[in-house]
């Protein structure tokens, strides 16, 4: 809990940092946040790679149900989607599960949305995804305590591999880093398909 | 995001090599919640500086929050029912 403060109050921060312009704009235009999430990423991988022997036996024990995860964190959104749509009359039901679909990978599913579907609801799509990357990475320790290790894989949605990985890992164990990354991948490679899907078909 | 597995994968086999320098490990995972840190500060300054978020943040920003809690406590909801059904007696350590 406190770690979750702390990450809001530097998150928080950044914002204010941004609106004042203390930061350098060579800072600001570089592509910042990718190369902390790359050093970032050679860390967790090292601590999965230390972790491997047991990832395996995980793996071997999980077998057929590693796909449970992925499939759990989709269905979980869209009916949250759906409920969600029976308070919200102005907007219909296959914006707000196209929405839901970006599963927090919220610069991709933006730009998607906004393409079929218009800038407005682009920016709706990229503040919801945002959201949700933003609750996956404060909440996670509260969900791993009390709904169980996967609930924090699931709300995390795609941002599972790269941006909740690390909080995921030390809030349930490293053996779940392996299932976090594949579940992660499985819906960060669905979210183009799924929106478009969604939005055409619908 | 292939730029990130490649990274992981380097990561990976860097840590299988030294999975016995038992020291190099726990300074690894001190290193990267600190870099958390760092991670949403700079999440923060890329929003401040997005002007149409930031410009049409009241507005649709409620709606946006009210999507993004139902579509996590959606997901929520299913993976406590999965994880007490199938991965409960699962013995893993921390």
């Amino acid at each position: 809990m406190k770690n979750s403060i702390i990450a809001i109050l530097f998150f928080v921060a950044g914002i204010i940092c941004a609106k004042l312009q203390v930061v350098p704009e060579c800072v600001l235009n570089s592509d910042f946040t990718f190369h902390i999430l790359c050093i970032q990423m050679l860390f967790v991988g090292i601590c999965m790679g230390a972790e491997v022997n047991r990832s395996i036996l995980l793996i071997k024990s999980l077998h057929v149900r590693i796909l449970l995860v992925p499939f759990t964190a989709i269905t979980g959104t869209l009916l949250g989607a759906l409920l969600f749509s029976l308070f919200v009359s102005k907007m219909p039901v296959s914006d707000l599960l196209a929405i839901g679909s970006g599963f927090g990978y919220y610069s991709l599913s933006s730009i998607y949305i906004s393409e079929i579907r218009g800038e407005t609801l682009g920016i709706i799509a990229l503040l919801a995804n945002i959201a949700r990357e933003i609750t996956g990475l404060v909440f996670t320790p509260l969900l791993a305590k009390y709904f169980g290790k996967l609930a924090p894989i699931a709300a995390a949605g795609a941002t599972s591999m790269d941006t909740c990985l690390p909080i995921i890992t030390s809030s349930t164990g490293k053996n779940y880093a392996i299932i976090s990354v594949f579940s992660g991948t499985v819906l960060t490679i669905l979210v183009p398909f799924l929106i478009t899907f969604i939005l055409n078909v619908m | 995001m292939y730029e990130i597995i490649t990274v992981i994968f380097a990561g990976g086999i860097i840590g299988y090599i030294f999975k016995s320098k038992s020291r190099f490990i726990m300074l690894s995972e001190k290193i990267y919640s600190l870099i958390l840190f760092l991670l949403l500060f700079s999440l923060g300054l890329s929003v401040g500086k997005n002007e149409s978020v930031m410009n049409n943040i009241s507005s649709l920003g409620l709606l946006s929050l009210g999507i993004a809690i139902a579509t996590v406590a959606g997901s929520v909801v299913c993976a406590w029912i999965v994880y007490r059904i199938f991965f409960k007696n699962i013995k893993t350590d921390k």
